[in-house]
Formats: structure tokens, sequence, C-alpha cells
């Protein structure tokens, strides 16, 4: 079992981007027969909330960012088939794509890196996604659908896919987020929520299904 | 950097490896405030830069097929601006000057000939790795486009280059985007010459790693600024 003073370690192994002390660690873990859920909830989650909030507040930049979130992940490899093995649910399903029309992926798979880190189970539907594989998208249980758009002439795209969905009947949650986006452009569209960045989306997924931050 | 093809008629490829634009490539990533934070801090983080450097450039290196081809425009100065190849309007009144003093509009069409999603399967669709490739490879594209340019220069020795950038996307507010119909209409010009770039209807190059750009070059005068 980990001590308290293993789970602080863990914690800022995270935050420091040890990749290898989140390993010997999350196996230890493991081995010892921890709680991996709690661990997740209790430490992991937490310190790529800390790394996302450092981020945002513009003390450290994206690669610093990845490297956390590559540590992170070496747990969660350790973690993931054994919880799977059980009845753990993730906080949510989420699935995420840019716009028909959106060639762009950076800021989606920043996204996506952070809101696996953040515990939710993200379906990825790529780049130039249309109305229909988002619509899809909802029936395999995703209960957010989180939109991306870098350009001014793939933005209005966002309108059609809330359009589509709303037609369809489909009630997940619609999240946006990119260069050309503001509050101001998801209110006017009927977004549910809005990410200003990676660590906001992972925000505003929480904000659209009433979970605290 | 190889030499390039100093023919005067019809299209002007230049070929580079992707080891000669990553020579270039690498150290401007290495010095961008993010990547320099990053290997600052030393340690683990810095041989996670590098890792990830490395294995991008061992992606780029597998997938690229880089080129440059450039094309001479037919063009004429109208009242404000000017006309290129009889289809597209440049409401610039200092370029129509420089065509009424015998400057030469070019186009120039630049790729590293691969696409996003043959870079993230070849990653094995590792989200960072792939950020990180992105980046590189954008150095990269860049690093050609600038020895296409210095390949035009050298044609008119003492002359002065003016980069006039055609940028589809932009974030919103941003000026002199380019609708991507008069892109079309530019990339049209290039005919079979073309190595195989296209637009979308939204303003994206296809594959993404690609870029256009015009340059007027005169004789005399200052060297346009180095990029």
């Amino acid at each position: 079992m980990l001590t308290e003073e293993d789970k602080d370690a863990l914690f800022d192994a995270i935050c420091e981007g040890d990749r290898e002390t989140v390993v010997d660690l999350v196996t230890k873990a493991r081995d010892g027969g921890e709680d991996l859920g709690a661990l997740l909830k209790d430490a992991m989650i937490p310190a790529m909330s800390e790394v996302g909030d450092l981020f945002s507040a513009g003390e450290i930049f994206v690669p610093e960012m990845l490297v956390a979130a590559r540590a992170m992940q070496g747990g969660i490899d350790i973690i993931e088939p054994i919880l799977a093995a059980t009845d753990h649910e993730p906080l949510a399903r989420v699935c995420i794509g840019s716009v028909k029309g959106d060639l762009h992926d950076i800021g989606k798979n920043l996204v996506i890196m952070m809101l696996k880190g953040a515990g939710f189970e993200v379906e990825d539907l790529g780049v130039d996604v249309t109305n229909e594989t988002f619509a899809a998208a909802c029936d395999r249980g995703n209960a957010v659908v989180c939109l991306s758009a870098l350009l001014t002439t793939t933005k209005p795209q966002m309108v059609n896919v809330i359009n589509h969905l709303k037609s369809k009947g489909k009630t997940a949650k619609v999240v946006i987020g990119g260069a050309v986006i503001t509050q101001d452009y998801a209110d006017r569209i009927g977004a549910d929520a809005f990410g200003e960045d990676a660590p906001g989306a992972v925000r505003a997924v929480k904000r659209a299904l009433g979970l605290s931050n | 950097m190889p030499a390039p093809d100093l023919s005067r008629d019809g299209p002007r490829r230049l070929l580079a490896t992707a080891g000669e634009l990553l020579a270039v490539a690498r150290p401007r990533i290495e010095r961008q405030a993010q990547y320099a934070a990053l290997i600052a801090k030393g340690g683990r983080r810095a041989r996670a830069a590098a890792d990830w450097l490395d294995r991008a450039g061992a992606c780029v290196t597998a997938l690229a097929q880089p080129v440059a081809v450039r094309i001479p425009l037919p063009v004429r100065a109208t009242g404000s601006g000017v006309e290129i190849a009889g289809t597209v309007a440049i409401g610039d009144a200092t370029i129509a000057a420089d065509v009424a003093a015998g400057g030469q509009l070019t186009a120039c069409l630049v790729t590293l000939g691969y696409g996003q999603e043959a870079a993230f399967d070849w990653l094995g669709r590792d989200y960072a790795l792939h950020h990180v490739q992105t980046d590189l490879a954008r150095e990269a594209l860049f690093a050609l486009a600038r020895a296409a340019d210095r390949a035009e220069r050298a044609r008119t020795p003492g002359g002065r280059l003016r980069r006039i950038p055609v940028r589809t996307h932009g974030p919103c507010g941003e000026k002199d985007l380019w609708d991507p119909v008069r892109v079309q209409a530019l990339l049209a010009a290039f005919g079979a010459a073309n190595p195989g770039v296209g637009l979308t209807d939204s303003g994206f190059f296809a594959p993404l790693h690609s870029l256009l750009g015009l340059t007027l070059i005169r004789a005399g005068g200052p060297q346009g600024r180095l990029p």
C-alpha cells in the first residue's frame, strides 16, 4: 500500500513529468492491492488539474504540460486495464472533433490529453467531422460533444452541429473551443459551455455536466 | 541546401531533403520560448524534449517529400493595385508601383508532402509526440520557403525581394486574410507544376504542411528582410 508520502510523491512526479516515478509508484500501489480508482481520483487527477492551472496562468507552456501528461499516462496505462475489468465507470464519456472543413488537430489533441488526465473516457472523432458523425457519437453513450474550430471560415459550422443535434433529439451537452471562439459566441449559438484553452475545456465539460471542479 | 534550378522560363523547382530542413528547423524550435523553457529546466524534462524532437524528426524524415515550386505570374497594374493572371486582384498601390517599375511577380508553392493523419499513424497515435511533430514540421516548412526565397534572390543579384503572404486563415478579426476562392485561382495557375497541393473550401491547404506565397522582385534597392 502507498503511504501518504508516496501519494504526495506521486502527485509531485506527475507535476514534474517524472514518468518513471509515476510508473514505479502506481505499480507499487497495484501490487499492494491499493484502490486504484481512488488513487486516480485523489492523487493523480488533482496533479493534472494543478498542471492545467499552471498552464492557464501562463506559468508553464504546452511542452511542459505534455511532459506531465506523458507521466500521467504512464500511470493510466497500468490502471486502466484493471479498472476496465471492474465496474469502475469513467467520470463521463466525451467525444471530440474538429468541425466539418477544419483540418487542424492541435487544439483538439491537447484537450483530449487533458480530458483523459481528468478521468474522462474520450472518443476522438478526428478532423473534418460531419454533423452526422457527431450525432452518431451521441448514440454511443457520449454525454458531451466537444467541438473545435480554428478558423473564421469553420467557426460557423458549430451552429450547424448544434442545430443538427437538436433536430435529431440528441441530449448530449455541447462544449466548444478554439482560437476563434469566445464565451460570447458560445452563448449566442446555444453551446452549453466554452473552454478557453485545454485545461479550460476540462472545466467547461465539468460545468456542462454539473460536476464540481 | 541544394543548388536551385535557376531556369528562367516556366516553373522552377527546389528540392530539399528532410535532413537539410531539420538541420535548420530543430535549433529554431529549441529556441522557441515554450521549448527553451522546458529544456532550460534540465533533467528529465530536457531529456523528454530531446527524445520527442528526435522522434518527431524521424517522422518528418520518413514521410516528407519537400518541394518548392515557383512560377512567374502575368500581372498588370490596375488603377489602385494589380491583377494577377487575369483573375486575382490585389488592391495595393505599392505593389502596383513596383510592378510598374519592372518588378516581377512570382508565386511559390511549398509543401512537405504529407498530412497529419499519416504522421499520427507513424507516431503510434501518440498525441504528445504528434504535437511536437506538428511544431517541428511547421519550422521545416518555413525553412524550405526561406530557401526558395534565397534562390529567387540569387537570380537577381542586388535586387529587392518583397514577400506578399497568402494567408487563408487566422484568428477572428485578423486582417489581410485571403478568400479561399482567390487562393484557389492562384493554385490553378500552377497547372501541372502543382506538387499535389489542394485547398479545401474552408481555406486549408491539403496536405496541411503546405503554404503559398507571392514574391515581387525588382532590380536595385535594398534586399528584402530575411524571415
